[in-house]
């Protein structure tokens, strides 16, 4: 079993490494150091191989990957077949709304490559807002950002997909959704 | 012994209590009266010893006659203690014999009470009825006949021996007895009816202690505890009153009692002193006649405790009968051993069912079901499709019309004959306490014990029923996660250990991302550093705490500078706890990054500050030690707070090696150990350490810690997609089979509560289907599970079953019914439309309705 990076350097902490980590990402970024260091103390550091599942759709979904090198595919089951909307890449945050909500994932990821992810679950995320109820708010707000970004993503992902004179069909102004 | 049986039969709820007494072990009991009254004699014998001892040996100052008197009197007395003894053990395991006739024809006759009976009774009631108030008639039925006999008898005779001495005064000191004959009954009539209504309220008791015990996940989930006391609160309180009253009464007849019986003395000393000073009565009589009144005291104790006890247990005896005073609706075997094998040809001809004259369940339901077809059974809730099923079970009996099969009324046959044939699968199944495999045989095992089959399915029929209904994968999940005692591992050992060899050589690459392995010349970064150091365990103790009192692991890594470092890195892990989660102590969730408990947080917060102070040497020897715990327990993947470097990883692993050179030198001889360790574990005896070598079986692991030999990683995938690739393997090798039997040895917990409700109706599936009955009946027996294993269950139905079984199924998904021969659409009670699926389709009725609602 290979040693993960982090932990072949070193390295006295590996809190301060995943805050440097975190601090840096999109969700945690101009979130106070206090509360990003609690959030590197639960990350926790795994490797996944080539075919491995990350997230399986169906199960419930209880935590947020933050994918520190390799890339992950998002599937969805579509009339019973796996259908890739969206390849993710070093530094993507997904499974986010796992964050605020119990659901069951409505999508699966797989990783491509070899991966290394940083997860942080629902339970310790709503444990440190619960010690910081004033930053509730804002790190909502971006992680529904988030998502509302990715959304946006996959869908022009899609839409490409889709040949032009087939798209035309859902073009506003045609007569058969008209 | 019970050459006497009775020869009429009485009702087992009408009969009288003293049947049980007065029917069985008539024998024994003839020769027990018979001992009584023998030992009569030897209980008079030393009255008149003493009579002889005052009056003629001390008197004429005889002294060998002193001796024979003496001689004779304690002989006798011996003799007669000696009976007494015999009597009593006698009378009371005669009593108990009586008690096991009783209590098995009751329990037989509840066990067939129709299942209106059990709706309505609360179990709390039957069960201390089976019990506690069995057990206290039990105690009476000892005493009911040879109690009263040798009582009466003793009595009559010292009476007879008081008046042969001195007619007067015998007559005066009984004349007394009559009168508490008048008084103590009216007493005792006041106590049964009191007593009445404390059987009464301790069934109430029984019946909420059980509730509230069944339904303890209610109770802790909704925080209901206080709820929950107060029902019992008020009863305790009424037991109270009820029993403080019942006391009053029985010492209130024990007072009259003891009132008359003083006036006895009273009586004697009075005339019979006056007697004796008149001469007309000799000292040695008097001394006779008193120990002789003190002696008629105690049969007639005797007879009102026996009075007492006879009441108390009349009462509970009747109220026990009472309860269960219902006759069974179906015979269990009938009259004719029959060996009825029924084709399965259901037919039902207006059939009713109801429940009272209000109430009709079912109302003239007909249809015809042939032997081998399967028919499914639709509607609303509440429509009376499960009902109609519990019909053809014979669980419930119809009201009117007719039902049969094979053209015999399935109210005529007998339940031994509904058993061979009929396999039935509650929606709710019952799993009883045991193992999976008795679970699964529980229908073959009662069919074996009455006579139906002649063996138990075998290992590989069981296998390919338990993949049938899919449950084989939990299955082989149980056997993994299986402890195996010794006696039976070192039999499987083999097995196991080519299991692991499978893992670590041709599937290492699958398995090594998702277990860390027991590699020698790593450190682990998924166990405690302690088990790192040992590389193993000493049995007995796989608590982590309790390495650090091991005196083997203490005295070797107190040999060397390593018990100095452990102790600084306990220090510099503590520190970093303290210092991080100062805010966050009260709230334990925040420890799991931490080897540190939150309970201890003040304690090292404590130490900390002396260590501050007064540096090293200030800690006493087991301040030092809680440092050292704190190391030992240290796991480098669970506990992000301290980061070990890699050089004391390698520090930690070189010490492994020393530790095993010394502790397993058998086991791994190519390591050689330094000097300074050598007569560290000489003449240190039997060590019970296991070390992680590749050839041991480590007993007191679970089977997946031996055959993966590591430590899990990654749960999920190893379950999702490894596992199987491991079990496809050890299948091909013949592996399989012996985990599986592992795993069917799974206990379920009491009533399967270690059981999901789909696992527990897989479970009941396979229970019946293992059966092969020409008829089976499935009252929504798939509706916990998920799709997947509904479908998979219906093509089992479909595809083994069709043809050869006539299967009767409550379905609640209809996708699935165009899988049945014959469809019954039901509402309120009554059927309104049948046929089979295409045409009910294509009529466009009411099956069509709800299908495209």
């Amino acid at each position: 079993m290979s040693l993960s990076t982090t932990e072949q350097a070193a390295c006295k902490c590996r809190i301060a490494n995943d805050f440097q980590i975190l601090i840096n990402s999109p969700v945690f970024r101009n979130v106070s150091p206090d509360i990003v260091k609690l959030f590197a103390y639960f990350a926790k550091h795994k490797i996944y191989y080539p075919g491995d599942t990350l997230i399986r759709q169906g199960k419930d979904a209880d935590r947020a990957f933050l994918l520190l090198h390799g890339s992950v595919a998002l599937s969805t089951l579509h009339k019973e077949k796996d259908t890739v909307i969206q390849h993710l890449h070093e530094g993507s945050f997904f499974g986010e709304l796992a964050l605020l909500a119990d659901f069951k994932w409505f999508f699966s990821a797989k990783a491509e490559t070899e991966c290394e992810v940083l997860t942080v679950d629902r339970e310790s995320f709503t444990k440190v807002l619960e010690k910081h109820p004033e930053k509730q708010r804002i790190l909502t707000d971006k992680i529904i950002q988030l998502r509302v970004a990715r959304l946006s993503e996959q869908t022009e992902y899609m839409l490409n997909l889709i040949p032009q004179d087939q798209l035309d069909k859902f073009n506003l102004s045609s007569p058969i959704i008209a | 012994m019970s050459f006497l049986r009775p020869k009429t039969h009485i009702e087992l709820t009408k009969r009288p209590l003293f049947y049980w007494v007065l029917t069985q072990y008539r024998g024994a009991q003839l020769f027990l009266l018979l001992v009584i009254i023998a030992s009569l004699f030897f209980k008079v014998y030393p009255l008149e010893m003493q009579k002889n001892i005052i009056n003629i040996a001390i008197n004429l100052r005889m002294i060998d006659k002193l001796y024979l008197y003496c001689g004779l009197y304690m002989g006798a007395v011996l003799i007669a203690g000696l009976m007494k003894f015999f009597i009593n053990t006698f009378q009371a395991s005669l009593g108990q014999k009586i008690l096991i006739g009783m209590r098995k024809e009751l329990y037989e006759h509840v066990l067939q009470l129709p299942l209106q009976f059990f709706y309505r009774t609360q179990s709390g009631t039957i069960i201390s009825a089976m019990t506690s108030e069995l057990n206290a008639i039990g105690t009476f039925l000892s005493d009911a006949m040879a109690v009263p006999a040798s009582s009466l008898l003793t009595f009559l005779v010292f009476a007879g021996f008081m008046i042969n001495l001195n007619p007067l005064l015998g007559l005066i000191s009984i004349a007394i007895y009559p009168i508490e004959l008048l008084v103590i009954p009216i007493m005792q009539r006041r106590y049964n009816k009191i007593n009445q209504t404390r059987v009464t309220t301790t069934r109430a008791m029984a019946n909420i202690i059980n509730e509230a015990a069944t339904g303890i996940q209610e109770v802790q989930s909704n925080a209901s505890n206080k709820l929950e006391q107060g029902k019992l609160d008020r009863l305790v309180v009424r037991l109270y009153v009820i029993m403080k009253r019942l006391f009053i009464l029985k010492y209130g007849i024990k007072f009259s009692n003891n009132l008359f019986q003083s006036i006895g003395p009273f009586l004697l000393f009075l005339i019979g002193g006056y007697m004796a000073i008149h001469g007309n009565f000799t000292i040695g009589a008097l001394v006779a006649f008193l120990t002789a009144y003190e002696k008629v005291y105690d049969p007639w104790k005797e007879i009102i405790d026996y009075y007492q006890n006879y009441q108390d247990a009349k009462v509970r005896y009747s109220q026990i009968m009472e309860a269960f005073d219902i006759q069974p609706e179906y015979l269990l075997e009938s009259p004719e051993p029959s060996t009825l094998n029924l084709a399965g040809n259901i037919r039902a001809q207006n059939l009713s069912y109801a429940i009272s004259d209000e109430v009709q369940l079912l109302d003239q339901i007909s249809f015809q079901l042939d032997a081998g077809k399967h028919m499914a059974l639709v509607g609303f809730s509440g429509s009376g499709k499960s009902t109609l099923s519990l019909l053809i079970a014979q669980l419930h009996n119809y009201t009117n019309g007719s039902l049969t099969i094979d053209g015999t009324e399935v109210r005529k046959l007998s339940k031994m004959d509904i058993a061979r044939n009929i396999s039935f699968v509650a929606q709710h199944p019952f799993i009883f306490t045991g193992t999976v495999r008795d679970n699964l045989l529980y229908s073959c095992q009662a069919s074996v014990i009455n006579g139906n089959e002649t063996q138990l399915p075998d290992q590989s029929h069981i296998i390919e029923v338990v993949k049938s209904v899919g449950i084989l994968d939990d299955v082989v999940r149980w056997g993994f996660t299986s402890i195996i005692p010794k006696r039976k591992a070192t039999r499987l050992e083999t097995s196991f250990l080519k299991m692991r060899n499978i893992i670590l050589g041709e599937l290492r690459e699958h398995y090594s991302r998702v277990v860390e392995f027991y590699d020698l010349n790593k450190y682990l970064n998924h166990v405690s550093l302690g088990t790192n150091i040992i590389f193993g365990y000493f049995s007995g103790e796989p608590g982590r705490g309790k390495l650090i009192s091991n005196t083997l692991f203490r005295s070797f890594i107190g040999s060397s500078e390593l018990e100095r470092q452990l102790i600084d890195l306990g220090i510099a892990i503590s520190s970093n706890t303290i210092s991080f989660l100062q805010d966050m102590r009260e709230d334990e969730f925040f420890f799991q990054g931490s080897p540190m408990e939150p309970a201890e947080f003040d304690k090292y917060q404590a130490l900390g500050k002396k260590l501050e102070k007064g540096g090293m040497d200030k800690l006493r020897k087991s301040e030092q030690e809680a440092y050292l715990l704190l190391a030992l327990r240290y796991i480098p993947a669970d506990h992000k707070i301290y980061t070990l470097s890699d050089s004391f990883k390698e520090k930690i692993v070189a010490a492994r090696r020393q530790f095993l050179a010394m502790a397993a030198p058998d086991d791994f001889p190519s390591i050689k150990p330094d000097t300074q360790y050598e007569n560290l574990f000489k003449n240190i005896g039997e060590l019970n350490y296991t070390p992680f070598h590749l050839d041991r079986y480590l007993y007191n692991r679970s089977l997946s810690d031996n055959v993966l030999f590591g430590t899990v990683t990654d749960l999920e995938n190893l379950q999702s997609q490894v596992g199987p690739i491991g079990m496809q393997a050890f299948d091909k090798e013949g592996l399989a089979e012996e985990i599986i039997g592992i795993g069917l040895d799974f206990h379920v917990g009491s009533k399967g509560d270690n059981l999901s409700g789909g696992q527990k109706q897989k479970i009941a599936i396979a229970r019946a289907l293992l059966r092969q009955t020409p008829i089976l009946i499935l009252d929504e027996a798939t509706a916990s599970l998920d799709n997947a294993s509904q479908t998979r269950i219906q093509q089992y139905l479909t595809n083994n079953l069709r043809g050869n079984t006539t299967v009767v199924a409550v379905v609640h998904r209809l996708d699935m019914i165009s899988e049945y021969d014959h469809i019954v659409v039901m509402k309120g009670g009554k059927l309104v439309e049948s046929g089979d699926y295409d045409t009910l389709i294509e009529e466009k009725g009411i099956l069509y309705e709800l299908i495209n609602n």
